[in-house]
């Protein structure tokens, strides 16, 4: 009976999220990046169908892939390096299911992320009951991540960064499971997973790296260990074999296109041009504008704790704090105490495993601080170490619980402060929908909101185009006083709409019927803000302020 | 063996984090500073300064005094004589 209804927990709040996610994905608006990777899902569905000889489908890849071009974005040769585990399935569905309307494609796309999303939610919870055996703890976990607002409102339109979570995520399951068990099974869903995770994000080859960290570790501290390298290596063959049958700019150039690929991740991330080389020049961050590869050190802390939840950051610094302390003991028992286990930072494998987790959060955070990190766009390229944080937070639950565990009230009061939490988050939340991915702390003054860049994807455009009056009547100009490219999501219009509507640019926009900014500029406008000036013959006609954070501003021209 | 071995890594990254926040954060601003003179902005902004004290100069009734205006002009014929030469 007990284990049947804590399945039905189990059920029940997977269920919940799922019906969550049904319902709210039509309501958020459109991601800059998504005209582009929609380009290449057809771009390498047109390359497969040539490959395998599908005329058909090659035919109506083509014809989608020229219908997604665009003068606002690079051309499709030089953005083609990105994986293809979302953009061809989802340029797939958008031919099998006939979707011809962007609105439908795009919504399709979103619906289609929440799905990937939720598939990594699944794995999360297999993760963290491989680890904690606590099916309460490991739902927690579960909530709290899908709870985290900016997490949840990228799980609807984010194309990239979510689906690097996901499959990051069911790594880490098949390393832990690899931990439990070293054998060739769990050895080649972790080298498959994580070469789909890398083609996501070169930020994948932690993966790998991290393998052979702990492997080191291992060795240094049990010779005998030095017997595993066979599966290491066995790991490596299937890592490269899978990230070369998976990822199809590599079938041109082969381990050519990997090292410039790993080489130019390597030189974007640490600010040189590569072949992701692109982004703005400036970000605005904490009051100021900087260049994007002289980023301030407190750049990464700053967000982190600026944009996560009371409730989530408290358990994660308790969980940190738990971990440190470990650390610092078990670095001080090396010297003084007869060691009692093999390893030196870890007694059992859930220790390892926690060790795993601690220390390669503290590196990838350490480098992002202090290895001049090209980044823009809050931190979202880095979302992924919201995985470690609520990893960490549900640690620190777990040590909580395991201290209080015999003692039925303390554990009922801490649950209703737990759940108070909860539903403050889930209220901030609704304030926020459908901007949850620029949500700020409830802790924020007003003015310090005002210091940050917001709507760096451009997702309330689409309310800017729906709040035009008379737009099917009539023909109407518009502009974008700010460093977005408002032309991408004009197809979203209905055709009316789309044929009476046009676009101006640079100093043309002064004659715009009306304009929109969503205050990200791509120079320092403290220095000089000509180029972003609105015109002296515009008056505000809208701004769509959450939590006393401007979204966008509309402006009606008045003469 | 591997005591050394941890013992240099702390060491190491704590050389490292040090160095970052001391000298590292002063070739930083001093990195965002040189940036911001060199920009584009920068100039422009500068071009506007330059412009809004030419239209200031020409507004004016006496834009140099007396004293300097014959400074300068002794100045130009002295130039220009030497040029002629």
């Amino acid at each position: 009976m007990t284990v049947f209804k804590r399945n039905v927990y189990v059920y029940l709040v997977f269920l919940g999220i799922l019906i969550t996610g049904l319902l709210v994905y039509p309501d958020y608006g459109f991601n800059m990046d998504e005209k582009f990777h929609r380009a290449n899902g057809f771009y390498w569905l047109k390359y497969l169908a040539e490959f395998f000889q599908i005329n058909y489908l090659y035919e109506l890849s083509d014809l989608k892939l020229l219908s997604s071009s665009s003068f606002t974005q690079e051309p499709i040769d030089y953005l083609n390096k990105y994986g293809i585990v979302f953009d061809v399935p989802a340029a797939l569905t958008e031919i099998v299911l006939k979707l011809e309307e962007p609105i439908q494609y795009y919504q399709m796309r979103h619906l289609m992320v929440f799905i990937y999303f939720f598939l990594g939610l699944i794995f999360f919870y297999k993760l963290l009951y491989n680890r904690f055996r606590n099916i309460y703890i490991s739902l927690i976990g579960v909530i709290l991540f899908f709870l985290t607002p900016r997490i949840f409102g990228d799980s609807f339109q984010n194309t990239k960064d979510i689906i690097f979570i996901t499959f990051l995520i069911i790594s880490v399951y098949y390393y832990f499971k690899s931990l439990d068990n070293f054998d060739y099974k769990n050895i080649i869903l972790f080298a498959l997973f994580s070469s789909v995770a890398t083609s996501t994000r070169i930020m994948g080859i932690l993966l790998p790296l991290s393998l052979i960290l702990f492997y080191f570790l291992e060795i240094l501290c049990n010779k005998k260990d030095i017997i595993k390298y066979k599966k290491i290596i066995f790991y490596f063959i299937f890592y490269f074999f899978f990230l070369y049958i998976h990822w199809p700019v590599l079938w041109e150039n082969g381990f050519k296109e990997i090292t410039a690929l790993i080489g130019g991740g390597i030189g974007n991330f640490v600010g040189k041009t590569g072949p992701f080389g692109f982004g703005p020049e400036f970000v605005y961050f904490n009051g100021d504008f900087h260049s994007t590869d002289n980023i301030p050190y407190s750049y990464f802390f700053i967000w982190i704790l600026i944009t996560t939840p009371i409730l989530q950051l408290g358990l994660f610094f308790i969980g940190l704090g738990i971990n440190f302390n470990n650390l610092y003991i078990n670095l001080i028992k090396i010297d003084k105490i007869k060691k009692k286990h093999t390893y030196d930072f870890w007694s059992n494998v859930s220790e390892k495993k926690d060790f795993y987790i601690f220390i390669i959060f503290i590196i990838i955070f350490l480098a992002l601080t202090f290895l001049d990190v090209k980044q823009y766009n809050s931190w979202r390229m880095v979302y992924f170490l919201n995985f470690f944080i609520i990893y960490i937070a549900v640690f620190g639950i777990n040590e909580i619980y395991k201290k209080i565990k015999n003692n039925l009230k303390i554990i009922k009061s801490l649950s209703l402060i737990l759940l108070f939490f909860l539903i403050f988050n889930i209220y901030r939340l609704h304030l926020y929908h459908p901007y949850q991915a620029f949500y700020f702390s409830e802790l924020l003054t007003k003015e310090y909101k005002q210091k940050f860049e917001v709507d760096y994807t451009g997702l309330s455009s689409i309310d800017f185009f729906r709040s035009i009056p008379n737009l099917e009547e009539k023909k109407i100009k518009v502009g974008a006083i700010s460093w977005y490219p408002i032309w991408r999501y004009v197809e979203l219009l209905n055709e009316t709409k789309k044929n009476n509507i046009q676009v101006l640019f640079d100093v043309k926009r002064k004659e715009a019927d009306y304009l929109y900014t969503n205050r990200i500029y791509n120079d320092n406008i403290k220095i000089n803000d000509k180029r972003y000036r609105i015109p002296e013959n515009f008056i505000k006609f809208k701004e769509l302020i959450v939590d006393d954070i401007i979204i966008y501003e509309m402006y009606k021209k008045i003469k | 063996m591997r005591i050394f071995i941890y013992k240099s890594v702390f060491v190491a990254v704590l050389v490292f984090i040090i160095f970052s926040i001391t000298f590292g954060q002063v070739k930083k601003e001093i990195n965002k500073k040189v940036n911001e003179l060199t920009s584009g902005e920068y100039v422009e902004k500068m071009k506007d300064e330059i412009r809004k004290e030419i239209k200031n100069a020409i507004e004016k009734e006496d834009y140099i005094n007396d004293e300097d205006a014959e400074l300068i002009r002794k100045f130009l014929l002295k130039i220009q004589s030497e040029i002629n030469l």
